[in-house]
């Protein structure tokens, strides 16, 4: 799957449009990689990706006649994918029985998480990556949105259904919880949980 | 006169309502508090959590150009509900042109009968008429 020039992605995605079948086939081969990323970063595992993935290429070829162009392909198939993804989180998340809420302590799974343990000069992206695997989904999709896709905050809000300012507030939620996640890697400062602030300052 | 430790306690509190902040200032997002961003100016310990978060934003952004390798056979799997969907499509278009030119053809039809009827209608008529004439 190589990345193509905007000029020969427009080129199928008109031709698609037209109900080329070939062209609409290349346009998946071609975008299929960077959607697939964005819906495992979302969901943080792979059948779900899937799911998200299939559903969001159904959803774009049927509304393709409505893409109006005026934004990049990719960005509008971005839109989808977490739009996708956040109704399968939701549904999920409605039919399990203990659904994390957002505000329940982030348990550290990681095997490594004692200083003692952790290797010296461990990959600080991987760190990362695995800090962002372990958040709520709910503060996992508006980091990946916002600090890696770098979608605005009205287009997250739309795609995530809820308000432009709910989805700032979440977003200020998510990024304190990474950072607290990442406390030993990147130092224990902002990041900590408000009793040890409270402990410090006393 | 204010002692070390409530000086220490309010630039601590000061230093809390910044949290938010510093992860704007770290992404370079503009709409940051005015009051949190003065006092990160002045804070040496914001500063080095803006240092510490920007890093952090760094390898986030930079995950945007790492792809994931989807799992063998997914991409075939939506080419091939794609392929089924666009059948399902046609077979919906179709169905629908055979269903108006049925209905067309009853329309003109119909419409046919009616102008003949009436050209039957109009012909008796003008008979009628010569023959009372």
């Amino acid at each position: 799957m190589v990345a193509l020039p905007s000029a020969d992605l427009k080129s199928l995605v008109d031709a698609a449009r037209q109900g080329d079948r070939a062209a609409l086939d290349d346009l998946v081969r071609a975008t299929y990689g960077g959607t697939y990323t964005l819906a495992y970063r979302l969901t943080g595992n792979e059948d779900d990706a899937r799911d998200v993935v299939q559903d969001a290429y159904l959803r774009a070829y049927r509304g393709l006649r409505r893409f109006r162009g005026d934004s990049q392909f990719t960005t509008w198939l971005y839109r989808i994918t977490a739009n996708c993804s956040a109704n399968l989180l939701a549904k999920r998340a409605r039919t399990r029985t203990e659904a994390l809420s957002e505000d329940d302590p982030v348990v550290d799974i990681r095997p490594d998480s004692d200083p003692e343990q952790r290797m010296a000069g461990e990959d600080e992206r991987a760190r990362v990556v695995s800090a962002l695997g372990i958040l709520p989904w709910r503060l996992r999709q508006v980091i990946v949105l916002r600090d890696i896709y770098d979608l605005p905050h009205g287009s997250i809000a739309s795609e995530l259904g809820i308000s432009e300012a709910a989805a700032k507030v979440r977003l200020h939620r998510a990024r304190r919880r990474l950072r607290e996640l990442l406390a030993a890697d990147f130092g224990d400062g902002m990041g900590d949980s408000e009793e040890s602030w409270d402990a410090r300052a006393s | 006169m204010r002692g070390l430790a409530e000086i220490v306690r309010l630039r601590t509190g000061e230093c809390r309502e910044a949290v938010d902040a510093i992860a704007q200032i770290a992404a370079e997002e503009p709409d940051v508090d005015e009051k949190a961003a003065a006092h990160v100016t002045q804070c040496l310990r914001c500063q080095a959590e803006v240092a510490a978060y920007r890093r952090i934003v760094r390898h986030l952004r930079a995950m945007r150009h790492e792809g994931i390798s989807p799992p063998v056979g997914s991409l075939a799997a939506v080419l091939a509900v794609l392929e089924a969907a666009a059948v399902e499509q046609n077979v919906a278009s179709t169905t629908w042109v055979v269903r108006a030119a049925y209905v067309g053809g009853i329309t003109v039809a119909t419409a046919a009968a009616g102008a003949a009827g009436v050209m039957v209608w109009m012909s008796r008529r003008r008979l009628g008429l010569a023959d009372t004439g």
